[in-house]
């Protein structure tokens, strides 16, 4: 016999390659999911990672840094947030 | 008349005439009274003239006897204008009408008059049938009634004919009805020509014949048409469950009854028949959800075109929705029907995903203006609406059905699995159908709820773009291989989507390769993301080249799988393939039972367990039954909410362990009272028993005489 495969339809769900937190550190939400502003999770609700290794939802943290008492600083560990460049 | 005179004189006519008129009795009584009855009468009274022949030989003979004994007091009593003369003739004829009455209150002329007015009737009826009977039959019957009401008014016996035609019209009337108006759908027809037709025949040769007989009266034809529609209305009382079910065929039917429905006790008559046939042919284990649905749906419409006011159809429908509510699957028939999915278990309900499309909705809300302040042409409500009546736009039936239920969620919780599944099945990401459905249901549901829905939605059109894009050659990453074509993939927002069964399965090497290349390069495309398998869902279209023959199939994984195994060998074991499939042993048999039904497999006789391949096609001795219905791919919301139970089960190990056994009610009980807030629990009994089944099933739990306790 011959089995000739001609479709194969999987499915899959895709998760963030961020392998630390479940969590986005600000709204307690999953990065699966999206910050509080955002309808549609993934490409409409990226990550941010920063050099300390930190990830948050990027609109959480963004709104994080606006606010005076931020002041900059990552929310997790109080360093200076600059997003990690690899 | 000297002799007269003397005899007043003396005060002796009183005691002639008391005389006279005993020796009348006893002579009526010897002779009048056997004339008129005759035994053999009810023998021979089979046609009309032998009727018409008895009828009028009593008539003959009572005739005969009043004028004999009428004769000598005329003679007697000969003056006119003296007073005490006409008192003696009047006390005379009194007597005289007293026996008569008592000789016709005999049996057999009760039964003779009976069948004579019933005849004629019913050749009224007859003549209004067929209109074949010409109108010489009519005068000619006419004319022998008018004879028989010349005798009836010399014996002065109305008043007792009048008894007899009341009857035997009451008699007569339901039983024309039901024979011309029973069950008349189907049929070309509306209601006025009916009701017309019934009004002509009242009001023509029915009202003809009548009042022949019997005394004219203004209000006659009036009474008896109310007698008729009387009997329509009871005719349409009893019917109401067939005319449902024939609904819209019975429109007709509910043509008249809307017309002769008018008061109170009918009103309430045709709600408790009407829920009893429900009870009784309708709301038992036996009728299938879809059914009861779609005659709920039927009921809708025929009462509310009965009584557009739907306090009829408020009050009809409790025990249906009460029973719908009761019923496991209805929240899953309704939901598939708006879907328009074709489910054998269900039935087929699209009629409801026409009607959603057709009334392209209108949100449910959840505060309307109930006081009807601003309408301008309110009316009150009916005397016999319920107390907690509100006008609801019951007309539509989907907001009906939505209605059953006190909130929206059951049916949101149950569109996202079904969505789910529909989503999960498709081939070519083409999913417009469901993107209109889901529009509708958002219209019905508003935004938010659906929102779990709208994700999952973009999930499939993001994955129709970026399955392109990996397949496009020209976009394809250095370093990487390329997909193979036949490799598609749905990539999916997990959170959004319900609960998937994450169950292991061993894929063909080829296409284990194809798909660790298609994340490689989905996450070259997405960057920082990476891919998730469910190995088991999904589809697969296969050819099978067979020595004598070539298959096509589309079928799940597991069974994809499983038949690429065995282009290797042409035996397996179950052990071993359940082994190389890393599959559980129950989805292993089901997958063997799939492609054994299909005559590509077959179980060894000589050994059990042993599955061989055919190369060429066998005779099947025998047939599996196999369940084919293809497995959900996602957890039905019967599952997640006993998953979502699990919560609860410290507070029923640690109650059960204070007390020892308990019945069902109390955990409830205790559940709610002991649960804080912050927790919350708000289920009913049926699913914390769904819960401790479960728990039974794994052993936590034991159940005995009625009551759950710790398994030791």
């Amino acid at each position: 016999m011959k089995v000739t495969i001609n479709r194969w339809n999987a499915v899959s769900t895709w998760h963030w390659d961020h392998a630390q937190e479940e969590l986005c550190g600000i709204c307690r939400v999953a990065f699966e999911g999206t910050c509080p502003t955002c309808k549609y999770p993934g490409d409409d609700c990226p990550l941010i990672i920063g050099e300390c290794k930190h990830a948050f939802h990027m609109h959480c943290l963004l709104k994080w840094l606006t606010t005076e008492s931020s002041k900059g600083l990552c929310p997790m560990c109080r360093r200076k947030f600059k997003t990690a460049t690899d | 008349m000297a002799a007269a005179a003397r005899l007043r004189q003396r005060n002796l006519m009183d005691r002639l005439l008391n005389w006279y008129i005993d020796t009348v009795r006893s002579h009526f009584a010897m002779h009048g009274l056997p004339a008129i009855k005759n035994p053999s009468i009810p023998g021979i009274l089979s046609d009309l003239i032998s009727v018409s022949n008895g009828l009028e030989r009593v008539f003959a003979t009572l005739c005969d006897a009043l004028h004999h004994y009428m004769f000598p007091i005329s003679f007697i009593y000969a003056d006119n204008s003296n007073k005490d003369d006409m008192l003696a003739r009047i006390r005379f004829r009194h007597s005289l009408n007293a026996m008569i009455d008592i000789a016709l209150s005999d049996h057999e002329f009760q039964l003779i008059a009976h069948m004579l007015v019933e005849h004629h009737l019913t050749a009224c009826g007859k003549h209004e049938e067929n209109q074949m009977v010409d109108d010489r039959d009519e005068a000619q019957r006419l004319a022998f009634l008018a004879e028989i009401r010349q005798q009836i008014d010399v014996l002065q016996v109305q008043d007792r004919m009048e008894r007899i035609v009341a009857e035997v019209y009451h008699k007569f009337m339901p039983r024309y009805i039901s024979r011309q108006y029973a069950r008349i759908w189907e049929q070309e027809q509306s209601a006025e020509p009916l009701m017309a037709q019934l009004k002509n025949l009242i009001y023509g040769p029915i009202s003809r014949c009548i009042s022949v007989l019997i005394r004219r009266d203004d209000l006659l034809e009036a009474r008896l048409y109310e007698l008729a529609t009387e009997c329509l209305v009871k005719l349409g009382i009893e019917e109401m469950f067939d005319i449902v079910i024939y609904f819209p065929d019975s429109m007709p039917a509910l043509g008249y009854l809307k017309m002769c429905l008018k008061t109170q006790e009918h009103r309430a008559q045709l709600v408790t028949e009407f829920q009893n046939a429900c009870h009784a042919r309708l709301l038992h284990c036996g009728a299938n959800t879809s059914d009861i649905i779609s005659f709920y749906m039927s009921t809708i419409r025929a009462f509310k075109l009965l009584e557009p006011r739907g306090v009829l159809l408020d009050k009809v429908s409790r025990s249906i929705r009460r029973y719908l509510r009761e019923r496991e699957d209805t929240v899953k028939c309704i939901v598939n029907g708006m879907l328009e999915v074709e489910d054998a278990n269900t039935g087929d309900l699209s009629e409801l995903g026409k009607e959603l499309a057709a009334s392209s909705g209108t949100q449910i809300a959840d505060a309307v203006d109930d006081n009807g302040y601003s309408d301008m042409n309110w009316v009150p409500d009916p005397v016999d609406a319920a107390p907690d009546f509100r006008n609801k736009r019951s007309s539509d039936f989907i907001g009906s059905l939505l209605s059953l239920y006190d909130n929206k969620e059951v049916f949101v919780k149950e569109i996202v699995v079904v969505l789910a599944n529909r989503l999960l099945d498709l081939k070519n990401y083409e999913i417009d159908r469901e993107m209109m459905h889901l529009e509708l249901l958002k219209l019905l549901f508003g935004e938010s709820d659906l929102h779990n829905c709208d994700v999952m939605v973009k999930d499939i059109l993001e994955s129709k773009r970026v399955d392109s894009n990996i397949h496009d050659p020209t976009t394809v990453a250095p370093g990487t291989y390329p997909v193979a074509r036949i490799v598609h993939a749905s990539m999916l927002s997990k959170l959004f989507w319900p609960a998937f069964r994450d169950e292991d399965l061993a894929l063909p090497p080829v296409i284990e390769e194809q798909l660790n290349r298609y994340s490689a390069n989905f996450s070259i495309l997405k960057s920082a993301r990476k891919l998730t398998w469910l190995k088991r869902l999904g589809s697969v279209d296969v050819t099978l080249e067979l020595e004598d023959r070539t298959l096509d199939f589309t079928v799940s994984p597991d069974r994809a799988s499983m038949i690429y195994l065995f282009q290797e060998r042409s035996t397996y074991t179950l052990t071993e393939l359940t082994a190389r499939l890393n599959l559980d042993e129950t989805s292993t048999r089901r997958a063997l039972g799939f492609w054994i039904k299909n005559d590509v497999l077959k179980e060894d006789e000589s050994c059990n367990d042993k599955y061989i391949l055919l190369e060429r096609a066998e005779e099947s001795k025998k047939k599996v039954l196999v369940d084919d219905a293809a497995e959900s791919s996602v957890q039905t919301t019967e599952e997640k909410a006993t998953e979502e139970m699990r919560i609860y089960w410290s507070y029923v190990n640690g109650m059960l362990t204070n007390i020892p056994a308990l019945p069902i009610d109390r955990i409830q009980s205790f559940l709610k009272m002991l649960i804080p807030k912050e927790v919350g629990y708000s289920r009913n009994v049926d699913e914390l028993r769904e819960f401790l089944t479960v728990m039974v099933a794994e052993e936590k739990l034991e159940y005995v005489s009625g009551s759950y306790r710790l398994k030791r």
